[in-house]
């Protein structure tokens, strides 16, 4: 007996994904889930962020992993509310797991969630987490053909960085072929160069945030 | 390695339609996997074999169909199917754009046994 269902695969994360986003909608959150491979310096960006805002925005991090709450220490001396998930060896964080990590936060006190993916250049763009954005960051001593072995990541991007820009000099990496991959694949999507080290880019990151923070404050809460 | 989070997805609906029909064996499991959903179906099936054990899909078939990407200029407005991973445009060369077609991930049938399953759809 053959049954003809249709059935996404996707649907029971992408409803918790939607119950997540109206969450964080009526509480006038933003939220950005940030993604990248491992050490290319997503809880770097997030440190730099988290002073250079120096509380002037209120900001909660969600820090996942597969295993240890290192991350999550790093974050908790900015003193602002963290929640780590470890994902118990998984290679992405799935709705399930935000939504019940919003429980720690109390939302309406909130501006900005910034979501720290687990380092992945694959799955994490195949789960919608119930963010407002996706950011991919890369970092020069990666390489520049990331974007063409990942086009599928760097398509779905709202926001593109490249971090240790500093290094460049010192590493086999091509900005222009990097940029024409990054245009070609999301010609939408801005590319900020940034680095941790020197703080060079940092500004344009910051206000790429602002407008974000202000489109979200403009759309009217259903 | 998301392969065995989906292979558990796709074992719970199946598990599912099982359960609607009292418990039934399951012997095949028919997806449509778009070519854009960055799935491997070799290890898809791997992971759906091995999280199946001791449930009513245990040995179940998985199939596939392989959906092509299908996109939406961003510039005319025109579909084309994708040549390259950067996405050109045909008619007017514009890059980027829209996916119309291609991020499926559905399982569109589920076949039973019609002798039924005595230890029923209980994992
Ligand atoms: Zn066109």
């Amino acid at each position: 007996m053959e049954i003809n269902v249709v059935q996404k695969v996707m649907k029971v994360n992408d409803e918790l994904a939607e119950a997540v986003r109206k969450s964080l909608a009526d509480a006038g959150v933003l939220a950005l889930n940030i993604m990248s491979s491992p050490g290319s310096g997503k809880t770097t960006l997030i440190e730099k962020t988290l002073a250079a805002l120096n509380h002037s925005i209120r900001v909660g991090v969600i820090e996942g992993d597969p295993e240890t709450s290192l991350d999550a220490e790093r974050i908790a001396k900015y003193d602002v509310p963290v929640t780590q998930i470890e994902t118990a060896g998984g290679c992405h964080l799935e709705a399930n797991l935000v939504q019940r990590a919003l429980a720690n936060f109390d939302l309406p006190n909130l501006d900005l969630l910034i979501i720290e993916n687990v380092g992945n250049l694959v799955c994490p763009a195949s789960f919608d987490l119930g963010e407002a954005a996706k950011v991919v960051m890369v970092s020069t001593t990666e390489g520049h053909d990331k974007p063409a072995k990942y086009p599928n990541m760097f398509r779905k991007a709202d926001a593109i960085i490249l971090n240790k820009v500093d290094l460049m000099p010192y590493v086999d990496f091509n900005f222009e072929k990097f940029r024409d991959y990054v245009h070609q694949l999301n010609p939408g999507a801005p590319l900020i160069d940034i680095s941790c080290v020197t703080g060079e880019g940092l500004d344009a990151w910051l206000l790429w945030i602002e407008e974000r923070l202000a489109l979200e404050s403009a759309q009217p809460v259903s | 390695m998301h392969e065995f989070s989906l292979a558990e997805r796709i074992l719970e609906c199946a598990l599912e339609v099982s359960g609607e029909h009292g418990g039934a064996a399951i012997e095949r499991v028919v997806l449509e996997i778009g070519a854009l959903r960055a799935v491997v179906p070799e290890s898809l099936k791997f992971a759906f074999e091995a999280a199946s054990m001791e449930t009513a899909a245990e040995g179940a078939l998985l199939e596939w169909r392989e959906i092509p990407a299908e996109v939406e200029c961003r510039s005319c407005l025109e579909t084309y199917c994708p040549q390259d991973i950067v996405w050109c445009c045909p008619g007017c060369g514009a890059t980027g754009g829209r996916a119309v077609r291609g991020d499926e991930l559905i399982i569109t049938s589920v076949s039973l046994s019609d002798t039924p399953c005595l230890e029923g759809a209980i994992r």
